[in-house]
C-alpha cells in the first residue's frame, strides 16, 4: 500500500527500531505508515529518509532517540513523544525486548494491552486462571493538558506476575496511552515492595494490519538475567499475537453498535472514544468498504 | 541434572520441553538468547553447537543437537515402557521416516513463521506453499489412519514421531498458514493435547 | 457459480463422525467464515465465527460441556448461541441480544450441512437409492464449477444442487459414489465423498480406503486442469 493520507496518523512520533540495533551499523529498511523508509545512525545522530519505490533515498524526515528507541514522523507533530520520568530513576534497569511483527491493526494491539479479562484465557497460570476472573472495578479518565487515555486503581489476581514472581499475588496495575501507537502501563514491582515496574509497547503501524511491536520493560528487578526478562515477555507477547492475528474484522471499529462492550471493557471504550474524537482513521475498520472487513 | 538449551519461542526446543513433559524427566532450562540477542551465532554457543542452532540437550558427557536426535535418545534411554520409540525395527523405519519429514518438509512452516515475526528473508511464498504440500501429504495420511481406526502417524499408541511434527504444525498459523483445510491433521492436534502431561507454547492452546 | 451453485441451497460442509463431540470446525461458504462445533450433549452447530464481544474467531475456541467458549476473554455460549457467561462481569446477566448469529443446520447421511440462505426446511441429501457411507472430505484448489464440469465429463449426474453421483469403476470394481461439493469461494471447493455400501461391516474399511485414495487422485487431477486453464 502507499503512504496514508490519515494526518492524525501521520503527525505522531512513532518508534521504528532499536539504537542498539542500528548503531551496529545495520540500516533498517521498514515502513511506516504505509511509506516504505531507510532508519539509521549518523554517527550519534539518528536519521529517517523516505526509501523510494525505485531504491532511491528520498525525503528526509525528524528523527531521535529516546527510551533506547529511535523516533521519527512523516508528518509535523503537535505533540512530544512520551514523557517517562522514570527513565532516568537510579537502580531501573531498561530491557528491550526486541521487534516481532503482528499482522493486526495497531489499535487492535493497543486495545489488547489495555485489557485484563483476557489474561486468565490467553496467558493461562500466568497472568490469571479460573476461576479468579473478575475484572474488579477501576477509573478511567483522559488527563489533560496531556491528551492521554489513563485507567487507574485495576488490580487482578496473578499465578506469576513476573519473571522473578515465584507465587500468585494480586497486581495493582495503572495504564496509560499517550499515543494512538504507544502505551505504557505500571504494574505492582515483585521485588521492591511499593514500587511499580513499567512494560511498554511502541507500536509501529506499518500498514494498516500489519505492525511491528518495539516492547520494553523499565524494572527493579536486580537478580534475574536479562535473557529471563525477555523471554517473559516475549512469550506473553507471543500469546496475545495469535488472538491479534484472527480478530474480525482487523481494523478496530470505533462505532459503538459494532462489538459489544461491558463494564470491565472501560479503558476499551475510552481509549475508542477518545480514537474517534481525533478524526483517527489508519487502522480503524470503517465499514465503508475502504477498510480491510472481513 | 540434563540440561536444554533453550528458547521460549523455539518450535524445536518445544518439541524437546513437550516430551520430557510427557514422560515426566526433570531438566534445567538453559536460556538462550536467540531474539534479539541471536546468542546462538556466539562463539562460545558455537562451541557447544558449531551449526549456532537450538535445541541441544546435555546428559552428563553427551552433548546432542537436533531435536529428533534427542527424542531418540530421550525416548531410548528414560523411557521404561520403550512405548514412545518401539524395538520394534519396522516402526522404528516409520518412525525415522516422520521424523526426518518433521525436520525437512514440516521446517517450511517454522521458515514462515521466522519470517512473519522476526524478520528473516525468506521467500514467504515459496515456504507456505512448501509448508501447505506438507500438510496435505500429513492430511492425507493420517485421514487413512483414521479410516483403519488409527489415532497417531504411526503404530497404536503415541510416538515420537508424533512429537517431532506437532509443534511446527500447531504453530502455522503464526506464519500465516492456515489449517482449515486439513480436518484430520486438525482431529489429531487435539489428540495430542490429550497426551497426559501434555504442555503448552505461545502460540498453542489447551483444547 | 449462481447455475450449479444457488445460495438457498443446502451443502454438506463435513462428516457428522468427523465432528466429535467438544469438536469445532472451521467452514467457509461462498467466502463467509462459519465456525461449527458438537456440544457434549451431541447437538451439532454452525455460526457466525465470530465473536460479538471483541471479534474473536470462535474455531479457536474451546467446547465446555454444552457451550462454545470464546478464546479471548472466555464468554461462553450455550447451544441456542445466547450468551451465558461473561466471566469477567461474573455476576452480570448477559442480556438477550448478547448472541452469536446463527446460521441453520442439520445433519443427514452421516454429513453435515448448512447454507448461506434460505432453503426449505428438510435437506434433500444425498439421493436415496443406495446406502452411502462417509468415506472423506478434500479441499481441492479449483472453482466450484470446475469440479462439476469435471464430473460432468465422468458422466455423473445432479439430482440436487452440489450434489452428483455416478457409478465409478475403481480398482476393478463398480462403486456409486456420491459427491457432496461444498462452495467454499470462487477458487476453492471442498468435496465429501461419500460410497455405496458393499454389504458386510468389515468390507466398509476397504472400501473407504480405496475411496480415499480415487478421492485424492480427482483432486489432483482438477487441480492440475484447472491449473494449466489458468496459464493458457
Ligand atoms: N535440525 C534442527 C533445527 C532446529 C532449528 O531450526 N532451530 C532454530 C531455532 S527454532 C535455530 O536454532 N535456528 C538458527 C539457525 O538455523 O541458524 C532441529 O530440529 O533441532
Ligand atoms: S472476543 Fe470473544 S470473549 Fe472477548
Ligand atoms: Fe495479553
Amino acid at each position: 500500500m502507499t503512504r496514508t493520507t490519515d494526518k492524525v496518523a501521520l503527525n505522531e512520533w512513532q518508534a521504528v527500531g532499536t539504537v542498539e540495533e542500528i548503531i551496529s551499523g545495520k540500516r533498517r529498511n521498514t515502513r511506516l505508515l504505509g511509506q516504505d523508509i531507510i532508519v539509521e545512525m549518523d554517527g550519534e545522530i539518528p536519521r529517517m529518509f523516505e526509501n523510494n519505490a525505485n531504491g532511491g533515498i528520498g525525503t528526509e524526515h525528524p528523527a531521535q532517540a529516546l527510551y533506547g528507541h529511535i523516533w521519527t514522523t512523516l508528518g509535523t507533530p503537535v505533540k512530544a513523544p512520551l514523557d517517562m520520568p522514570e527513565f532516568k530513576e537510579d537502580g531501573r534497569r531498561l530491557v528491550v525486548c526486541g521487534a516481532l511483527t503482528v499482522r493486526a491493526s495497531a489499535l487492535r494491539i493497543v486495545e489488547n494491552f489495555l485489557d485484563m479479562a483476557h489474561f486468565p484465557y490467553v496467558h493461562t497460570g500466568i497472568l490469571g486462571e479460573e476461576p479468579i476472573t473478575a475484572v474488579n472495578d477501576y477509573k478511567i479518565e483522559i488527563r489533560e493538558p496531556e491528551d492521554e487515555v489513563w485507567a487507574t486503581e485495576c488490580s487482578f489476581f496473578q499465578p506469576q506476575a513476573a519473571a522473578s514472581a515465584d507465587d500468585g499475588q494480586v497486581s495493582q496495575y495503572m495504564y496509560r496511552v499517550s499515543s494512538p501507537f504507544v502505551t505504557v502501563l505500571y504494574k505492582t514491582c515483585p521485588v521492591v515492595e511499593g514500587a511499580w515496574d513499567l512494560v511498554g509497547i511502541f507500536v509501529q503501524p506499518k500498514d494498516e494490519a500489519e505492525c511491528d511491536v518495539h516492547t520494553f520493560m523499565l524494572v527493579l528487578d536486580e537478580t534475574s538475567t536479562m535473557s529471563d526478562l525477555v523471554h517473559f515477555q516475549q512469550e506473553i507477547f507471543l500469546q496475545d499475537r495469535s488472538i491479534l492475528e484472527n480478530q474480525i474484522p482487523p481494523g478496530l471499529p470505533l462505532d459503538p453498535m459494532d462489538e459489544i462492550a461491558i463494564k470491565a471493557d472501560g479503558s476499551s471504550m475510552l481509549y475508542r472514544r477518545w480514537l474517534r474524537n481525533k478524526g483517527l482513521t489508519f487502522g480503524t475498520h470503517r465499514g465503508d468498504g475502504s477498510s480491510q472487513a472481513a | 541434572m540434563m540440561q536444554l538449551y533453550d528458547y521460549v519461542l523455539s518450535g524445536s526446543c518445544y518439541k524437546v520441553r513437550l516430551f520430557l513433559s510427557v514422560i515426566g524427566q526433570d531438566y534445567e532450562k538453559v536460556p538462550v538468547d536467540y531474539y534479539p540477542g541471536g546468542e546462538h551465532k556466539t562463539p562460545t554457543f558455537l562451541q557447544i553447537n558449531p551449526l549456532g542452532q537450538i535445541p541441544v540437550l546435555v546428559d552428563d558427557d553427551l552433548i546432542l543437537r537436533d531435536a529428533q536426535a534427542i527424542l531418540v535418545y530421550l525416548a531410548g534411554r528414560y523411557d521404561a515402557n520403550r512405548s514412545w520409540y518401539p524395538e520394534d525395527p519396522r516402526l522404528q523405519g516409520e518412525i525415522a521416516m516422520w521424523l526426518s519429514f518433521a525436520s525437512n518438509e514440516i521446517m517450511n512452516s517454522s521458515a514462515a513463521r521466522l519470517h512473519d515475526m522476526l524478520f528473516y528473508d525468506f521467500d514467504i511464498d515459496k515456504v507456505r506453499a512448501a509448508a501447505h504440500a506438507a500438510f496435505r501429504v500429513l492430511d492425507d495420511h493420517l485421514t487413512d489412519r483414521e479410516i483403519m481406526g488409527k489415532q497417531w502417524i504411526v503404530g497404536n499408541h503415541p510416538t515420537i514421531a508424533d512429537i517431532a511434527c506437532f509443534p511446527y504444525v500447531a504453530l502455522s498459523g503464526d506464519g500465516g498458514i492456515s489449517l482449515d483445510d486439513y480436518h484430520a491433521v486438525r482431529r489429531w492436534i487435539s489428540r495430542v493435547k490429550q497426551i497426559p502431561g501434555f504442555v503448552v507454547m505461545p502460540g498453542i492452546h489447551h483444547n | 457459480m449462481a447455475e450449479h451453485f444457488p445460495r438457498d441451497a443446502w451443502y454438506a460442509v463435513g462428516g457428522a463422525a468427523m465432528l466429535a463431540e467438544g469438536e469445532i470446525m472451521p467452514v467457509k461458504l461462498f467466502g463467509k467464515e462459519r465456525v461449527a462445533w458438537r456440544g457434549d450433549d451431541g447437538e451439532s452447530h454452525v455460526w457466525h465465527n465470530r465473536c460479538i464481544h471483541r471479534g474473536m474467531r470462535l474455531q479457536f475456541g474451546f467446547v465446555d460441556g454444552d457451550r462454545l467458549a470464546c478464546r479471548y476473554h472466555g464468554w461462553r455460549f450455550g447451544g441456542d448461541a445466547q450468551c451465558k457467561k461473561i466471566p469477567a462481569q461474573p455476576t452480570l446477566a448477559p442480556p438477550d441480544d448478547f448472541r452469536i448469529p446463527v446460521f441453520q443446520s442439520a445433519e443427514k447421511n452421516g454429513l453435515v450441512w448448512t447454507t448461506a440462505g434460505t432453503p426449505g426446511a428438510n435437506v434433500t441429501g444425498l439421493p436415496d437409492s443406495e446406502n452411502f457411507v462417509f468415506c472423506r472430505s478434500l479441499a481441492v484448489h479449483a472453482p466450484p464449477d470446475a469440479v462439476v464440469e469435471h464430473f460432468g465429463n465422468m458422466d455423473a449426474s445432479i439430482t440436487t444442487p452440489g450434489i452428483l453421483s455416478a457409478i465409478l469403476n475403481i480398482e476393478g470394481a463398480d462403486v456409486p459414489v456420491a459427491v457432496a461439493i461444498q462452495p467454499v469461494s470462487a477458487d476453492k471447493s471442498q468435496i465429501h465423498v461419500t460410497a455405496g455400501q458393499a454389504g458386510a461391516e468389515n468390507a466398509i474399511q476397504p472400501l473407504r480406503l480405496r475411496v480415499s485414495a480415487w478421492a485424492r487422485r480427482l483432486r489432483d487431477t482438477i487441480e492440475n486442469q484447472t491449473e494449466k486453464e489458468d496459464s493458457e
